[in-house]
């Protein structure tokens, strides 16, 4: 699954492309803004993400080039949030668009979306550490043979722990991710939850996988 | 301008008239001229006298009248010397030249002050966009980079990106040109918008989230009333006694739906409650407890009073505060 972003801001391009890498995308992009409606499509991506402010024209002249001859899904970037705003972006075809400053799970969840809706091949993300492997769209750990169904609390939390492959995740930040999913859990309902995932990691067979590091948080 | 009026200003010419005809009267007397020559003579001077009394006294009514029925029905009263004919008579055409003068000079004034306004705001706006860049980048840096500090340095992030966004919605809310978007949604996706940012800081705080009947639907702004939240619960987090407990319900009444914000925090004092929605009031609380600047509160009035809604406040000290939002099934008020 390729992603081609166009985007001028050094950090906003690189951080991105790190970590949509981290979840199996292909990204691509380029400094040549001059041409970057050639550049983009040459790389035939599946999905393009694409920044309204840029050097030579902006982003709503670009989109409108691109539509002219691919109908490639387009998420625009933007940090300008008037209804105005919105309603051009997606008079000019673009697919959908997200506001800065946001969050990469966020913006993971709109390309998630968006090549849904469009059709393009649903294509399976996984997640691997260790023995461990996550199906993050069918929301299930597997481990050989054996699997599980996760509920959208647990597949959270082993999202965040798989990600960060081994490091130290503060309880905190495992909170953050339940609230930023719409539960609004409190400490003990955190336990419950992590409890529970553990259980059902040992039984699939992965035993000492989730560990307390007490003081500082859990660990996968 | 009634007749009595007229008759006051012009008493100087009657009595001076009536003086004269006196004096004549009187001289034609020593002149031996029959009684009713005097007579029809009095009379034909008084009847000319009068005429041109009353021509003068309608031509002054007809003007003035005409003024003020213009200057009533107009909204834009400084445009008064542009709607408004010269009058025919000298007296007003003075005073008319010197309103025509001095209308020019305040309206040139307005027109400079709006355009330097809106200058101002295209500038707020922008640098808003610019401002939002490096936050988005550092941002992102921290969710790829594993740092100790990581949750720290997202709180005060998130705070930074509170106040630009205070700023902007000052800017927007002073203006007089704005562009809304009305469309009806759910409470619930208001609530769960502005808990799910402010979440690290609520987490910090221990916080326990409580919602009611978020379900009910509102028509408004969903934008602006997720930022009239987020003032919401971080005046509830900032002013918190132990452990914070925040309730979101929503009730259906008479003519519309009342959202309520429920904190268990440290309360107002009775004599600030009639002052929190003052700009810069920052009261008891505010000098005793967090810092305040006086805008939170304020905004959150002024922007529910251009989207039409009402916003009160209830409190008990030491025991907590009650916000509620009256959202009226009919929309009325966009000025």
């Amino acid at each position: 699954m390729k992603i081609f972003i166009i985007e001028d801001d050094q950090t906003i391009r690189n951080e991105p492309m790190d970590f949509l890498t981290k979840y199996g995308y292909e990204c691509n992009s380029s400094d040549d803004f001059e041409n970057i409606v050639e550049a983009s499509l040459e790389s035939k991506p599946n999905l393009i993400l694409l920044d309204l402010t840029l050097p030579y024209q902006d982003g709503f002249q670009i989109c409108r080039q691109i539509r002219k001859v691919s109908s490639v899904p387009i998420i625009v970037v933007t940090s300008r949030n008037t209804p105005m705003d919105e309603l051009l972006i997606l008079n000019i075809g673009a697919d959908d668009f997200i506001t800065k400053p946001y969050d990469l799970q966020i913006l993971l969840a709109h390309i998630q979306a968006v090549l849904k809706r469009t059709n393009e091949s649903a294509q399976n993300v996984f997640l691997t550490y260790k023995e461990l492997t996550l199906d993050v769209l069918k929301s299930r750990v597997i481990s050989g043979i054996e699997e599980v169904e996760l509920n959208r609390n647990e597949l959270g939390l082993l999202r965040l722990l798989t990600l960060n492959k081994g490091n130290i995740i503060s309880r905190e930040e495992l909170m953050n991710e339940l609230w930023q999913n719409g539960d609004f859990v409190d400490e003990n309902t955190l336990n419950v939850n992590i409890a529970r995932l553990r259980r059902k990691l040992e039984s699939i067979g992965l035993e000492g996988y989730l560990l307390t590091k007490r003081g500082q948080g859990y660990q996968l | 301008m009634s007749a009595l009026q007229f008759v006051q200003e012009k008493q100087v010419s009657f009595l001076l008239k009536a003086l004269s005809l006196c004096i004549i009267s009187f001289m034609l007397l020593l002149f031996d001229l029959p009684v009713n020559v005097i007579v029809l003579i009095n009379t034909i001077s008084i009847f000319f006298f009068l005429c041109t009394m009353l021509f003068e006294f309608y031509r002054i009514k007809h003007y003035y009248d005409n003024l003020m029925d213009i200057f009533e029905q107009l909204d834009e009263k400084t445009l008064i010397a542009d709607i408004v004919q010269e009058p025919t008579f000298h007296s007003g055409q003075v005073l008319y030249s010197i309103l025509k003068n001095a209308t020019k000079v305040m309206n040139d004034r307005i027109s400079s002050l709006k355009n330097s306004q809106q200058e101002y705001y295209d500038y707020i706006e922008m640098w808003v966009h610019e401002v939002k860049t490096p936050i988005t980048a550092l941002r992102l840096i921290l969710e790829n980079h594993r740092t100790s500090e990581k949750m720290h340095i997202q709180t005060e992030i998130s705070k930074i990106d509170g106040y630009v966004e205070q700023a902007l919605y000052y800017a927007r809310s002073s203006t007089l040109n704005q562009d809304y978007r009305i469309e009806t949604f759910s409470l619930h996706s208001v609530v769960n918008e502005a808990v799910k940012s402010l979440s690290l800081t609520l987490i910090r705080a221990s916080a326990q989230i409580n919602t009611d009947q978020l379900d009910l639907k509102v028509t408004s702004d969903s934008k602006w009333i997720i930022f009239i939240l987020k003032q919401l619960i971080d005046n509830s987090v900032k002013y918190r006694s132990l452990s914070l407990e925040l309730s979101f319900t929503a009730k259906k009444i008479e003519g519309g739906t009342v959202l309520g914000i429920t904190d268990n925090g440290i309360g107002i004092n009775e004599g600030d409650l009639g002052r929190i929605f003052k700009r810069g009031f920052t009261g008891t609380n505010g000098r005793n407890h967090a810092k305040s600047t006086g805008m939170g509160l304020y905004l959150c009035n002024n922007l529910c009073e251009k989207l039409g809604l009402s916003i009160k406040a209830i409190s008990q000290k030491e025991r907590g505060t009650e916000i509620k939002i009256f959202f009226p099934d009919k929309l009325t008020t966009f000025d």
